[in-house]
């Protein structure tokens, strides 16, 4: 990737250009750029926005144009992820439709290298397992952002206890009114409070620990 | 030494920063009042009458000074074309978005609050509440603003998403939103209600920058609030997050309280009485995401006690509360400890 091709495709994410993301996402493939040279560049450029929002100099509607740039300039690519980083299968708890947090998880974990199965919104409890056997997965995540909804994440846990597949997954919970206290409490290996924390939060389950990233402000 | 005061007056002098007899409390319980009442969700959501069955069977467990009579997000979303789905112990769903694209923000109309959706549910449970309880509770139902609404009859992430690419489509839907709502809270006043809780849910700074909430939201709130025929402020503000702009919020008017997430966002009520107490009164003080859902009620009483030594020092200008909607597992005897640990701890006569 020449100079001009990394700028390019570095302030289209930095600036949330999506209209144009898909075409240089194609240009870059059809000249010749490897996918994991465009994925260091989104990298690179993701990590200047997430840092951008976690300092708060941008907030969530800059943060999904991105986001959705990002994943459109990946497109092209994206038959070849070959998820080196890890497995994961996530997705928002039935009975909740709220997914926003999900999706920019979703799409910084793709961006990192992880192979992720997003099984969407409103999803039954048993699918969580079901799909964990299926893709062989090292980490299940599970969210909500409905108070109402919170105990379905223990539940969940439970299921992949009882299936006999929790020694060989960890467990992730996440959503706006989910906490470490919370997390820890049902059992949850990982929590993080944002979707630029969660990264650092997959790494270190993929190594084997348990991680609790909360926001700033959260009491211990 | 201060008389003893109904949850009305009592919730009124504490909105103005009064003096009161004890700090009132606020129950926070929405779908809970199915639980409490035996009902199901489903029919608690579509019937005035069920739904003040359900919020006073609450109110008679526990005693909360301000009860909440409201079901889900859909009670203005589903006159505007938002499909639900219902299911018997479940809160309803938004299960299809009315708003697909930018150019149906301006297909949206003004609703009519006594027809429209199921905000009747809310003025019929008021004027029945209101009929069997008289001065003995506050009657404060949740209407979400119009940029919460926005979010209510669009994907989210589309909502955000206009903001920066299509501002001019949004505010055309905000504007229709925002009329609905003054009627809304205009039936619910009529029909016997203290004010409302005010849902400026988008008010955060993981959400919206400052700049991104004064366009598209206070625009909106202010107007809404300044457009109401009753201006003497008893309505609560809500703010959800974990970063409130609290500085905006605490510069409208028509709104004396502010209900937030104390325990869980950057704003604890201790500073926040230092910087807002001679502003606002305050509402919070209990987690409903750890104490009051998994804990038993000796630990809700010491935090309800920590947050009245905190906030209520001077013995005014707070109400307790949870910092959101209560779960409907949360066990009825936690909710219960908030009012004893406030007639415990929370004189006013100090």
């Amino acid at each position: 990737m020449n100079e001009e091709q990394y700028k390019m495709a570095y302030e289209c994410v930095v600036n949330g250009k999506v209209g144009e993301a898909q075409k240089i996402g194609e240009m870059l493939k059809a000249a010749g750029v490897d996918s994991k040279d465009v994925g260091k560049v989104l990298i690179d450029a993701m990590n200047v926005v997430g840092h951008k929002y976690r300092e708060r100099e941008i907030a969530l509607p800059q943060l999904i144009l991105a986001t959705h740039s990002f994943k459109k300039m990946l497109l092209p690519y994206v038959m070849d992820t070959k998820g080196e980083a890890g497995t994961v299968v996530m997705g928002v708890v039935q009975n909740d439709i709220h997914d926003i947090g999900k999706n920019l998880v979703v799409g910084m974990l793709q961006v990192y290298g992880y192979k992720v199965h997003d099984l969407g919104k409103d999803v039954p409890l048993d699918k969580f397992v079901e799909a964990a056997k299926q893709h062989n997965a090292n980490i299940v995540g599970a969210g909500t952002l409905l108070t109402a909804t919170m105990p379905e994440l223990e539940t969940i846990l439970n299921k992949l206890k009882e299936s006999g597949i929790k020694e060989k997954v960890k467990y992730m919970v996440g959503g706006a009114p989910i906490t470490t206290t919370f997390a820890k409490r049902i059992g949850a290996d990982g929590y993080a409070a944002d979707a630029v924390l969660a990264v650092e939060m997959v790494a270190e389950l993929m190594k084997g620990n348990q991680c609790y990233l909360a926001a700033r402000q959260e009491k211990a | 030494m201060i008389h003893s005061m109904n949850s009305r007056d009592r919730v009124y002098a504490a909105l103005t920063r009064g003096p009161v007899d004890r700090i009132p409390v606020c129950g926070m319980g929405w779908t809970i009042g199915a639980v409490a009442g035996g009902f199901s969700t489903k029919e608690y959501a579509q019937d005035g009458n069920i739904m003040a069955k359900g919020q006073i069977a609450f109110w008679k467990k526990t005693g909360v000074d301000i009860l909440n009579p409201t079901s889900d997000m859909g009670q203005l979303a589903e006159g505007w074309g938002v499909k639900m789905r219902y299911e018997a112990d479940l809160t309803p769903m938004l299960d299809e978005f009315a708003v697909k694209e930018p150019s149906d923000w301006e297909k949206l109309r003004v609703l009519d609050p006594l027809v429209d959706g199921r905000m009747y549910v809310t003025i019929e449970a008021v004027k029945n509440i209101r009929e069997h309880l008289g001065d003995k509770v506050a009657l404060m139902p949740y209407v979400p603003s119009p940029l919460t609404s926005a979010t209510h009859v669009c994907y989210m992430e589309q909502v955000m998403m206009d903001i920066l690419l299509n501002p001019d489509a949004l505010h055309i839907g905000l504007k229709t939103m925002t009329e609905t709502i003054i009627a809304y809270i205009e039936a619910i006043m009529d029909a016997g209600a203290d004010g409302v809780l005010y849902a400026t849910t988008r008010a955060s700074g993981e959400i919206t920058t400052e700049e991104q909430y004064r366009e598209f939201g206070e625009k909106y709130d202010r107007l809404v609030l300044s457009s109401l025929k009753r201006q003497d402020g008893t309505n609560i503000l809500h703010v959800c997050g974990v970063e409130p702009h609290f500085g905006i919020l605490a510069g409208y008017t028509n709104a004396n309280g502010i209900n937030w997430w104390d325990r869980g966002s950057n704003l604890s009520l201790e500073e926040a009485k230092k910087k807002f107490g001679d502003k606002i009164c305050l509402v919070g003080g209990i987690d409903q995401t750890t104490t009051l859902i998994l804990e038993g009620a000796e630990a809700v009483e010491q935090e309800a006690k920590e947050a009245i030594e905190k906030g209520f020092a001077d013995g005014r200008g707070m109400i307790l509360s949870p910092g959101c909607e209560i779960s409907p597992n949360t066990p009825l005897e936690n909710v219960k400890m908030m009012v004893k640990a406030a007639e415990l701890y929370g004189k006013g006569d100090r």
